[in-house]
């Protein structure tokens, strides 16, 4: 008798603690307006169509080639980002648009930087194949890298923490105790990367990650590190590690 | 040979500067004293807009006693410009539908004013409460 | 190269068309619709304007929507007219001019269901 209560406890302790565990995490796309969700779910209405139609163009024209499947590419979209190896001992952490800037780059000879339109309209084209897939962060298997590459994710756990800025606001305050509070228009989320790049209505244009989390340093009033910067590398896999198992959205609308 | 195409079809139509009109009479107050609100017309907008910077805006126009609309205007007094678009159809029509996205500077009525075949000018107008964004972006 | 097309545009009907009755032509146009008044990244210099002026979309060749836009018109402007479908159904045209000169244009086949 004892022994199958102590069995009944355990299991109701691992259904529960599961349930909760997958009702907790919710996309970006779950903060937004009822006029906003029929805007981005209608191609005819939602902005971004207008760069995938762009993506398709130039996907057709400068990457089949090399890349025959649109879907195996984007499955990197989910993965990123990686660790890149640039000398025997050491590398760098580089995101999905450093590595279609690097491309591109090889490919037309010339230095192209990820804030071009051509590296943003691919990023865009890729996110939206990879709608549905599972992110899944890709880790290094080498072991010094391995080593390297946790260093950069404690960093960012560091950084995810640490008050900064004239607001003093640390992320976590936000985004992990204030959801679904609002801040005017805006409503804070719990920050997972399930939909990037995004249109924001803000900046009347699409943009990466890279330029998200810039705007947020900038909303607190810190100072805004450089595009490109290590630590928002190491920022981006930090919050890519804490997104892992939830689905991609594809690129979405934000305010 | 597509410019110049589109320039000599676009010629009579585009030919008027908007510079050119004051802005005075676009003000809230004058357009309040001076319109008054008809039926006619149904502006469909959010009461309370997500953002500033696009604001779906659908207008919905039956003209009254078998006239008919010629043009219209949509008019944001509280913007920079207040004169936010103008609609002209060649052939007048007793019905129309017509819908796009503005943008709003500020909490504000904004107007629909159309005019008629004979010249006569029905008006409309809906309030929008506008919230800024909180963040200062630098980026 | 691929040369990028600067301003991408959609150009949908939506609905079935049916002789009689209306049918929705949807237009979205990629554009900035920069109003001269957001300030740039170092905050000491405007953006210069540059908004579409002028949509003209017509119906087999006649006009049937003469617009002009100003500021207050968001981004990536979407305009959506009705027009009345003849038997015949025909061919939906779009074209706008921006204050900076630049041009463009779509057509689209409306067909009878």
């Amino acid at each position: 008798m004892k022994l199958f209560a102590f069995i009944v406890t355990i299991f109701l302790f691992c259904v529960t603690n599961s349930s909760q565990a997958q009702s907790v995490r919710q996309s970006g796309n779950a903060f937004l307006s009822p006029d906003m969700l029929r805007q981005q779910h209608d191609p005819t209405l939602n902005p971004i169509s207008l760069w995938l139609d762009q993506g398709q163009e130039l996907w057709k024209s400068q990457c089949q080639q090399c890349h025959s499947s649109v879907s195996e590419t984007a499955k990197a979209v989910v993965q990123f980002p990686i660790w890149k190896s640039t000398l025997a001992s050491s590398g760098k952490l580089i995101n999905i648009e450093d590595q279609i800037a690097d491309c591109w780059s090889k490919k037309s000879g010339k230095v192209i930087s990820n804030d071009a339109t051509e590296i943003l309209t691919m990023s865009v084209f890729l996110s939206d194949a990879a709608k549905g897939m599972t992110i899944q962060v890709r880790e290094p298997q080498d072991v010094p890298m391995k080593n390297q590459w946790q260093e950069q994710m404690n960093l960012a756990g560091q950084i995810y923490v640490r008050r900064q800025g004239r607001l003093n606001l640390s992320c976590t305050q936000c985004h992990d105790q204030q959801i679904g509070k609002n801040l005017r228009s805006d409503v804070v989320s719990p920050a997972f990367l399930t939909g990037f790049p995004i249109y924001r209505f803000s900046w009347q244009t699409v943009g990466n990650l890279d330029r998200r989390l810039r705007a947020c340093y900038s909303g607190v009033q810190a100072s805004v590190p450089s595009t490109g910067s290590p630590e928002l590398r190491a920022l981006e896999l930090f919050l890519k590690k804490r997104s892992e198992g939830m689905l991609w959205d594809g690129p979405s609308l934000r305010r | 040979m597509l410019k110049s195409m589109s320039l000599s079809l676009a010629l009579p139509y585009f030919g008027m500067s908007w510079a050119d009109e004051s802005d005075a009479q676009y003000k809230q107050s004058v357009l309040a004293q001076q319109y008054k609100k008809s039926d006619a017309i149904k502006i469909d907008m959010p009461p309370l807009a997500d953002t500033g910077n696009s604001i779906p805006m659908g207008i919905h126009f039956q003209a009254p006693l078998q006239r008919k609309m010629q043009s219209f205007e949509i008019v944001a007094p509280e913007n920079p410009n207040p004169m936010v678009m103008n609609v002209s159809l060649p052939t007048p029509k007793a019905h129309y539908q017509f819908a796009t996205r503005i943008r709003l500077a500020i909490t504000q009525d904004v107007w629909v004013i159309a005019t008629l075949d004979d010249g006569s000018k029905m008006a409309q107008s809906m309030n929008c409460v506008v919230t800024l964004n909180a963040c200062f972006d630098a980026t | 190269m691929a040369t990028l097309n600067q301003h991408p545009i959609r150009l949908n009907i939506i609905g079935t068309p049916t002789v009689g009755k209306e049918v929705e032509i949807r237009v979205l146009i990629a554009h900035p619709m920069e109003t001269g008044y957001r300030l740039g990244v170092d905050g000491n210099e405007r953006i210069p304007k540059n908004i579409i002026d002028s949509i003209l979309i017509k119906f087999n060749q006649e006009a049937i929507m003469i617009a002009k836009l100003g500021t207050g018109i968001a981004a990536n402007p979407l305009i959506s007219v009705f027009v009345e479908v003849p038997e015949k159904g025909g061919m939906v045209s779009v074209e706008w001019k921006d204050d900076q000169g630049a041009l463009g244009r779509a057509e689209k086949m409306l067909v009878v269901a």
